[in-house]
């Protein structure tokens, strides 16, 4: 694991109108770690992967992200992706929406299938890339979401509870799913309610409370 | 010929309003900025200006002292098609506006993280909204059809070149041609009770 910060925090709290949402002193991550963000709703988790990854402001304080700041920070769109607990995806089949996040990216053509091809047979959706992507269930568009993500080139991945809505067969292939991406050495953030899913995966908790305070990273 | 007049006039003036409207009203759907409830806020009450204010002031800048006299589309379909797009456009942006804020914001953030530029953003969700920005569409042109301030003070009702239904109702009904007037009513009725079931497709297939 090296020990280059992927994300750099510090001094951190952002409010809705007035209330506060977040508060984190200090919070370094490195890459190829998997982090897990614990805590009861409302606490702030969300809040916090939405504005690690730019989805959120202003803000005060400063996040870094591969030694830059958010703000036009050429690596933040193209390595990170932020997926939602229940990930949406666009209108088309579920290879349009691979391809069209990688048109984004501006891929190459021939490098794009390539890496489209071992992305679906890396996470087993051969099956699924001409299927509506508005027909699958809640674990196929789960697995498709983050695919999409990795297909489209992003090594940083922030996830919203990525099993709280799953059956129990979709919660084990997205366990074995993020054990394989943390052994490519992916960086993973992720909230969770799943002390066993937190447990299996994370390298580190970072614990959330009710008054919005982070405390400072707690071993396993 | 009066009612082919007014509905090629109708379909300029929507399709001149759309192009900018619909961009403009996802634009304003995913931006952030300090102050958007009150462009939100003056964008809706220009949808309630009333069709002769829009043709004054269309006719002030098309009129022969205007600053657009020199284009002579004033007593012209030019300028029908001009203040009826004026007309429209305000509605446009503020219905696909409207429309595109009962998606689901996680498209907005989707396009977002996945590095999806302004532009692409715009046209993303304008697709995944279609079918609001169709309803969108569909009003602007029944409130073009049926207007009758713009084309008279515009158009100044001249036969076989600006007339159109409204114009033809007002002028017969002064007239006491109370036939012809229903007649062309009903036609009116008829395009409006029509964009209203388009209108209600649309929307139930978002449903």
């Amino acid at each position: 694991m090296s020990d280059s910060p992927v994300f750099e925090v510090s001094r951190l709290s952002f409010r809705y109108e007035h209330a506060l949402a977040v508060s984190c002193e200090a919070l370094r991550v490195s890459a190829g770690e998997v982090v897990a963000f614990v805590g009861p709703n409302g606490s702030g988790k969300t809040t916090m992967l939405k504005l690690l990854n730019g989805i959120l402001g202003p803000y005060q304080g400063t996040i870094a992200f591969m030694g830059l700041p958010l703000k036009r920070n050429p690596h933040l769109r193209r390595r990170s992706v932020y997926l939602h607990q229940h990930p949406v995806l666009f209108t088309g089949t579920v290879r349009d929406n691979l391809e069209y996040a990688q048109r984004l990216k501006h891929m190459r053509r021939d490098e794009a299938t390539i890496r489209l091809e071992r992305t679906a047979e890396r996470f087993g959706i051969e099956a699924l890339l001409e299927r509506d992507a508005g027909a699958l269930s809640g674990g196929e568009t789960q697995r498709v979401a983050i695919a999409r993500a990795v297909a489209a080139g992003a090594d940083v991945l922030l996830l919203d509870e990525p099993t709280s809505s799953l059956d129990a067969e979709s919660d084990a292939a997205m366990r074995t799913l993020l054990l394989d991406l943390k052994r490519d050495g992916a960086t993973i953030l992720f909230s969770a309610h799943d002390p066993e899913l937190v447990h299996l995966i994370a390298d580190r908790i970072i614990y959330f409370t009710p008054s919005k305070e982070i405390h400072h990273d707690s071993p396993r | 010929m009066t009612i082919m007049t007014s509905l090629g006039f109708s379909l300029w003036s929507t399709t001149f309003s759309v192009i900018p409207g619909v961009p403009l009203g996802a634009a304003l759907f995913l931006a952030r900025f300090k102050g958007k409830r009150g462009v939100v806020a003056i964008l809706n009450a220009t949808m309630a200006v009333p069709t002769v204010v829009v043709g004054l002031f269309v006719y002030s800048f098309i009129s022969r002292s205007g600053p657009l006299g020199f284009l002579n589309i004033m007593f012209a379909p030019g300028g029908v098609i001009l203040g009826q797009t004026m007309l429209a456009f305000p509605l446009v942006m503020a219905m696909s506006y409207t429309g595109l804020q009962k998606l689901d914001h996680r498209y907005a953030e989707t396009l977002l993280t996945l590095g999806a530029g302004p532009w692409h953003r715009v046209m993303a969700v304008i697709r995944e909204g279609r079918y609001v920005i169709v309803q969108a569409v569909l009003a602007a042109f029944g409130r073009v059809t049926g207007e009758v301030g713009v084309s008279m003070m515009l158009g100044g009702n001249i036969r076989w070149y600006t007339r159109t239904m409204t114009t033809t109702i007002a002028l017969d009904a002064s007239k006491g041609e109370f036939e012809r007037a229903v007649s062309l009513g009903v036609v009116l009725l008829t395009v409006a009770l029509a964009i209203n079931f388009m209108s209600h497709l649309a929307v139930r297939n978002v449903r």
